[in-house]
């Protein structure tokens, strides 16, 4: 395992000095929060989280139910606000359209329509990315899918929704990965095939950060890992 | 999009004083109420009763401040809502949560002193004339921007939706003169009187001043009050928020 | 697993062929995401028939109800028969104005179209048509049993009947769409669309009863009522598409 690229909590930001505003220098660093929080009510599900991920790593996120690791993908994935602080994807800020081309996210749901079939959903998602007209089938095709295209959503076992799941999230090319669960309830094929293609991925130069329950599925693919705990960095 | 970095628990709304009651209220509560008593000894005791309406005419003193105070109090609504969406301020959101409130509860008074007086006058309790149709769809708007208000959760979003509704509300109320005035130039009209303002009685005018003055003086008072309940449980929710991430 | 797309950029010397092989994103085109939006959601309600087809039993029950409710006699009808005619189309209208983002709740797919960089305003606008249609469909159904059912006046001229119902109907959805993207994020969605959208659809709603009823009688001009109908139709569309941003903003 490489050397942790995450910035403790409470160090200022080593390395280069970063300008206040919106954007951020794009350097190599293409994940990068500062004071992150977030809140539902009274209720801090992030607490000042800091983070730098450099280009190219896979960055496993460990902790607890309740520690904030599906907080923290939703808010670098633009689904969820921060209540403060400042989120980067690849220098441009959070919520930008740039931040959202450069974001893959695979989340607890899958964000496709049960009643649609694998491929007209990733058409769909690929026109609201402005993504090539071939590219759904061949987000598809590239993980191991195609037989899948013409099957309804609401008709596929787990392990195939997963895998059209991840295609959703390649369709635009994103440079940055989030997967939350990416393993949860999946057998041992299917898992074996996703982590096949998440190191064809992290080989290809793919940003990623992945929350799992078990970190042994996807301790030898990480470069690095981070303990969540409460809604804070606990060790990287 | 930019990023949010005030309204934070670190950030300086936190660390400053709670806004605090202005050293006048009291005061200034104290005149209003003066006022208010001031003005309805004027409308039942002190303005001359008219000639063809009798008694039933002094509701008027009421009635009217009620009404064009409550219509000046949606439009500080509606500047604030637009504030709000230019600027995301929370003060804007208070002050729109207030005027709302305000606004609702003056046109209810209008909207149901008019009746009272309509039952004798007219003979009938309500005709759906341009005027009072206006203000009765005017009213119900805002009370739905109030249920809005209380079916979505305390947080960025309800201020936003709010502004977002209150919006449509702005440009839905020409379009409703427009369309309340062909409907009921199409229908029979009671017969109305040459309006109250056609040869007022100087006695009756300082009445009518006096009302005004007095409205306006329990809307200020109202909305600044508010106002400040407002803010306060933003600030406790900001203190809230700032304990738990201290934790 | 290895290809050589056609479209795709020269490969960057470290990454191997595989990694390449999806073209990056381009600019989405907000033309094509309002006919993907209504694309997609017509296909989605055609599939979930059951919702489509009680609705239009719904509809159907309105007016056997009102029938019932009101002497229903060809005078009756030429009194108040617009009346009811919009009072059945808002009912149902209601059902499949919920609908617009009932449907996204299945499988998250509000979160689909927040984390996507899509105009908010085209995939507003798609979602409108489709309600739009939606809702055509449905009075196609109410239209001619209203007729039957109400003993409708021989001399009502239907052709400015239905191009009331368009533009009504354009007047509803617009705003309904719109209240319906304002309620997803709240408790009682369903419960709040009526409450934000009757008020601000007062003045429609007297636009399209007049000209209806006009057109019922047969004789007189509608022309003021589908003017305004129309001028609706702009002034809150337009709004609506530019505060699409607002309403549909992530939380």
């Amino acid at each position: 395992m490489s050397t942790a690229p995450i910035s403790p909590a409470h160090s200022a930001a080593g390395g280069h000095q970063l300008p206040t505003g919106a954007e951020a220098p794009g350097g190599s660093c293409l994940v990068e929060c500062r004071n992150l929080s977030r809140f539902f009510g009274d209720f801090a599900a992030l607490r000042r989280v800091d983070l730098r991920l450099p280009a190219g790593q896979l960055l496993m996120l460990l902790g607890p139910n309740g520690a904030g690791k599906s907080t923290l993908l939703r808010v670098l994935a633009g689904a969820l606000r921060p209540s403060s602080g400042q989120v980067w994807i690849g220098g441009f800020g959070w919520g930008t359209p740039e931040a959202r081309r450069l974001t893959g996210f695979l989340a607890h749901e899958s964000l496709l329509h049960p009643k649609l079939t694998v491929a007209e959903n990733l058409r769909y998602y690929a026109t609201l990315h402005g993504a090539a007209a071939d590219a759904a089938a061949r987000s598809l095709r590239r993980v191991g899918g195609e037989h899948l295209a013409h099957l309804r959503v609401s008709a596929l076992s787990q392990g195939m929704r997963q895998k059209a799941t991840l295609a959703r999230c390649l369709l635009h090319a994103p440079r940055v990965l989030l997967l939350d669960e990416p393993f949860a309830s999946l057998d041992r094929a299917t898992v074996s095939d996703l982590r096949r293609l998440l190191v064809e991925l992290r080989d290809g130069g793919m940003t990623m950060i992945a929350s799992t329950h078990t970190p042994e599925v996807l301790a030898d693919l990480a470069n690095a890992e981070l303990l969540m705990e409460r809604g804070r960095v606990r060790c990287t | 999009m930019k990023q949010t970095e005030t309204a934070g628990p670190t950030g300086p709304a936190s660390t400053a004083a709670p806004p605090q009651a202005p050293p006048w209220l009291p005061w200034w509560a104290g005149v209003t109420a003066a006022l208010m008593l001031y003005a309805l000894y004027q409308a039942w005791i002190a303005a001359p009763t008219e000639a063809t309406m009798g008694i039933y005419q002094r509701i008027f003193y009421v009635h009217v401040p009620a009404a064009l105070v409550g219509f000046g109090v949606f439009f500080i609504n509606l500047m604030a809502s637009v504030w709000y969406l230019a600027r995301r301020s929370r003060a804007a959101d208070a002050m729109a949560v207030a005027s709302a409130e305000v606004g609702v509860a003056l046109l209810a008074i209008n909207l149901i002193t008019g009746p009272i007086w309509a039952k004798p006058i007219w003979g009938i309790w309500w005709t759906w004339d341009a005027r009072l149709t206006l203000t009765l769809v005017i009213w119900i708007m805002y009370v739905s921007y109030l249920v809005l208000r209380q079916f979505t959760p305390h947080s960025e979003l309800q201020p936003r939706l709010a502004a977002a509704y209150a919006m449509f509300i702005f440009v839905a109320v020409p379009v409703d003169y427009m369309a309340i005035r062909w409907w009921r130039t199409q229908h029979p009209q009671p017969v109305l009187f040459g309006g109250p303002h056609a040869g007022l009685a100087p006695a009756m005018l300082y009445a009518l001043c006096v009302g005004f003055a007095a409205y306006i003086a329990l809307a200020a008072t109202l909305l600044r009050l508010r106002y400040r309940q407002e803010q306060l449980r933003h600030k406790i929710e900001l203190q809230r928020r700032a304990r738990a991430l201290a934790e | 697993m290895h290809m050589t797309p056609p479209a795709a950029p020269p490969p960057t010397p470290t990454a191997p062929a595989s990694a390449t092989a999806i073209a990056p994103a381009g600019h989405p085109s907000p033309l094509a995401i309002f006919w993907a939006t209504w694309r997609r959601d017509l296909r989605i309600e055609w599939r979930e028939r059951q919702a489509l087809n009680a609705m239009l039993f719904y509809a159907l029950l309105v007016i056997v109800i009102f029938s019932f409710a009101f002497e229903a006699q060809a005078a009756l009808t030429v009194r108040v028969g617009g009346g009811l005619l919009w009072v059945a189309f808002l009912f149902a209208g209601l059902l499949a104005l919920d609908r617009a983002f009932a449907r996204e709740t299945a499988g998250d797919c509000l979160t689909g179209l927040a984390i996507s960089p899509a105009s908010r305003a085209a995939a507003l606008a798609g979602k409108f048509s489709a309600a739009f249609v939606l809702m055509l469909a449905i009075e196609g159904v109410i239209l001619p049993l209203f007729a039957v059912l109400f003993n409708a006046p021989p001399g009502a001229r239907w052709g400015g009947i239905l191009l009331t119902a368009v533009l009504g109907t354009w007047a509803l959805a617009a705003t309904g769409t719109y209240f319906s993207a304002l309620g997803a994020h709240a408790r009682q969605r369903t419960l709040l669309l009526p409450l934000l959208l009757l008020p601000v659809a007062i003045p429609a709603v007297i636009a399209m009863v007049q000209a209806t009823q006009v057109y019922l009688h047969g004789q007189g001009g509608a022309g003021f009522w589908l003017q305004l109908l129309a001028a609706y139709d702009a002034i809150f569309t337009a709004l609506g598409v530019l505060l699409a941003d607002v309403v549909l903003e992530v939380e």
